[in-house]
């Protein structure tokens, strides 16, 4: 499914935090959302899944305006993989994992055969199969993560939203998660931090900065020393191609004097 | 299972119940008179077998009396597991939004003013008012830009609870002292006024409410797991949250105006319920609702009879009971299904 950002612009508690931001995301594409702290990633996946009303413009997804879908029909185009959920009363991984089935089912349905096999599919595919019994909060960050992505998983939906999916992962668990994602063929946006693992496995790379969008491209020609300078005030050099960046902090003072203001669109 | 045993256990309450007190009937018997009075034609109830007492005594007040109980506990049960999840909060019960003490404030104004002072409504009524009041109180200060946060509606529910609470303790130190009394049984909770057709608010209530639980139970567990994750679900949290607050409410309304403010049931059924099947609503509802049931048709019959001729006001004795009970399960190790661990 195609999703479409058009001129969003997101405010929170009065301050707008996204102005204006555009792109699109074709069928079956992964795109990385990056971009420094505060930079208005979050804020703006949010408006794909409905958490936040945008302030302008509006997110489309396979041509019809989010906000125009019933909750239910929303939740079966988009899913989310989110940072961390937290509950006051505890469900298992397994009942955790089938809340994806959710959406699909009127609200007297019961759990059929193919619920049970997806879930039980989407538990295998991010080895959280064996911890079926175990209670979501006694899980460490990296297993929670990879239940999140089960559950995103298990709802089926053509897009998937990940948003920072590789916190607490360690970096064999970032690959697998990674290389999962890159292999369902869906259509995928993740906010992500790590520029390598963007560089290494998105088909494009959407940069954020102050909630404009800055750059939008192939990772190899958006990835520049320059633009990175520019919006996460580092430097970097770049080995190969597809690029693997290696950084070194610059010292504040440099920063201030020398990096250029990030062009407003 | 679980769920079959505590129907189980419920329906014998009912008639142990109705073989227990002042006037002698035998468990039989008493079965014997509730079928009769279900089933037409039964020979027993025309062949000289039982005395009008007896029929009186199970058919009139102590049917209607354990009836009354198992309603009760089961609307306050459900009531808590809703109010539980609407705000997210362990805490929660279904007095936590002031609903008990603007009953309370409807029902003492009948007590200490007389009907006459309230517009001729009778007290159950009143307290009826009193209770809707509050929470439509409650739901409009904690609104805001839309939606309704549980933190605002818990301060809220907080905060007019007091207010209402110092009103009914300013009627009730100056009022004469026979009417103390009332005001405390009506505070406490009490069953023992419960006839055949004031059992008719709470059995719809009751009803109403299992229905519409039972079609959201799904939704209930995502939002269990928080507002976004719930709208990442296909779950408006800000609409269930309404709807949940409206039937929370007027269940609790229901029963709070029959049988007073009958504690602790609401607060921990629910939280036995998830350590017993887990906090899977699809599973922990249903016994939720039966386990009230049989909790206060059980406490009840002990408030009736542990001192008997003297009654105890039912609210001590759910916390009596229930308190112990309680606190020993929730030590054990299994509690800790229920997010009791943290």
């Amino acid at each position: 499914m195609r999703v479409e950002i058009d001129r969003v612009g997101v405010t929170l508690g009065g301050r707008e935090v996204v102005h204006g931001a555009s792109f699109v995301v074709e069928p079956g594409e992964l795109v990385g959302l990056v971009g420094p702290n505060g930079s208005g990633k979050s804020s703006l996946l949010r408006t794909l899944y409905r958490a936040v009303r945008p302030s302008a413009g509006a997110v489309r997804v396979d041509g019809d305006d989010v906000l125009t879908l019933s909750s239910r029909e929303a939740a079966r185009r988009v899913a989310v993989m989110l940072q961390d959920p937290s509950t006051e009363f505890d469900l298992d991984v397994y009942e955790t994992v089938l809340l994806g089935r959710g959406p699909h089912h009127a609200s007297f349905g019961r759990d059929t055969a193919q619920d049970v096999a997806i879930v039980e599919e989407a538990m295998r595919s991010t080895e959280v199969d064996d911890l079926a019994d175990r209670m979501v909060a006694s899980l460490s960050g990296g297993q929670r993560q990879r239940v999140m992505l089960a559950r995103a998983l298990a709802q089926r939906s053509p897009v998937l939203v990940l948003d920072e999916p590789s916190n607490h992962l360690d970096i064999s668990h970032q690959h697998d998660l990674m290389s999962t994602v890159r292999g369902l063929g869906r259509t995928v946006i993740a906010a992500l931090h790590d520029l390598n693992l963007a560089a290494q496995y998105c088909d494009r790379v959407v940069v954020l900065a102050a909630g404009h969008v800055v750059a939008d491209g192939a990772p190899g020609a958006v990835l520049t020393p320059d633009l990175i300078r520019a919006t996460f005030a580092i430097d970097v050099r770049v080995l190969g191609d597809p690029p693997v960046l290696a950084f070194r902090p610059l010292p504040t003072a440099v920063v201030r004097t020398s990096a250029p203001v990030p062009s407003s669109t | 299972m679980l769920s079959a045993g505590l129907a189980l256990v419920g329906a014998s309450l009912v008639v142990v119940s109705g073989a227990v007190g002042s006037v002698e009937v035998t468990p039989l018997q008493a079965a014997q008179i509730v079928v009769g009075h279900l089933a037409p034609g039964m020979p027993w109830m025309s062949d000289g077998s039982l005395t009008p007492l007896q029929d009186q005594a199970v058919w009139q007040f102590r049917i209607p009396r354990v009836l009354l109980a198992g309603l009760a506990g089961a609307g306050l049960a459900l009531a808590g597991a809703l109010m539980q999840v609407t705000v997210r909060n362990p805490l929660a019960e279904p007095y936590i939004l002031g609903v008990s003490s603007g009953a309370s404030v409807g029902a003492v104004l009948v007590i200490v003013l007389g009907s006459a002072a309230v517009g001729g409504l009778s007290l159950n009524v009143a307290a009826f008012a009193g209770a809707l009041v509050a929470c439509g109180c409650v739901a409009a200060l904690a609104r805001k830009n839309g939606a309704l946060s549980p933190t605002r509606m818990i301060l809220s529910g907080v905060a007019l609870g007091s207010l209402f609470s110092v009103i009914t303790s300013y009627l009730t130190i100056s009022t004469d002292a026979q009417n103390v009394v009332s005001v405390l049984f009506f505070l406490l909770g009490s069953v023992s006024a419960a006839t055949m057709p004031n059992l008719l608010g709470p059995a719809i209530a009751l009803g109403v409410s299992c229905a519409v639980a039972a079609g959201l139970a799904r939704s209930l567990n995502a939002l269990m797991t928080g507002d976004e994750s719930a709208a990442s679900l296909g779950v408006d949290a800000t609409r269930l949250r309404a709807v949940l607050l409206v039937v929370a409410s007027l269940l609790t309304g229901t029963v709070v105006s029959v049988a007073g403010g009958i504690g602790f049931v609401g607060l921990v059924v629910p939280h036995v319920a998830r350590i017993c099947v887990g906090a899977d609503h699809r599973r922990t509802l249903p016994v939720t609702v039966l386990g009230g049931a049989v909790f206060l048709m059980a406490a009840d019959l002990l408030a009736r009879t542990v001192a008997a001729p003297t009654e105890i006001p039912l609210g001590i004795l759910t916390a009596i009971v229930g308190a112990p009970f309680f606190l020993w399960l929730m030590r054990r190790d299994g509690a800790d299904r229920a997010g009791l661990g943290r």
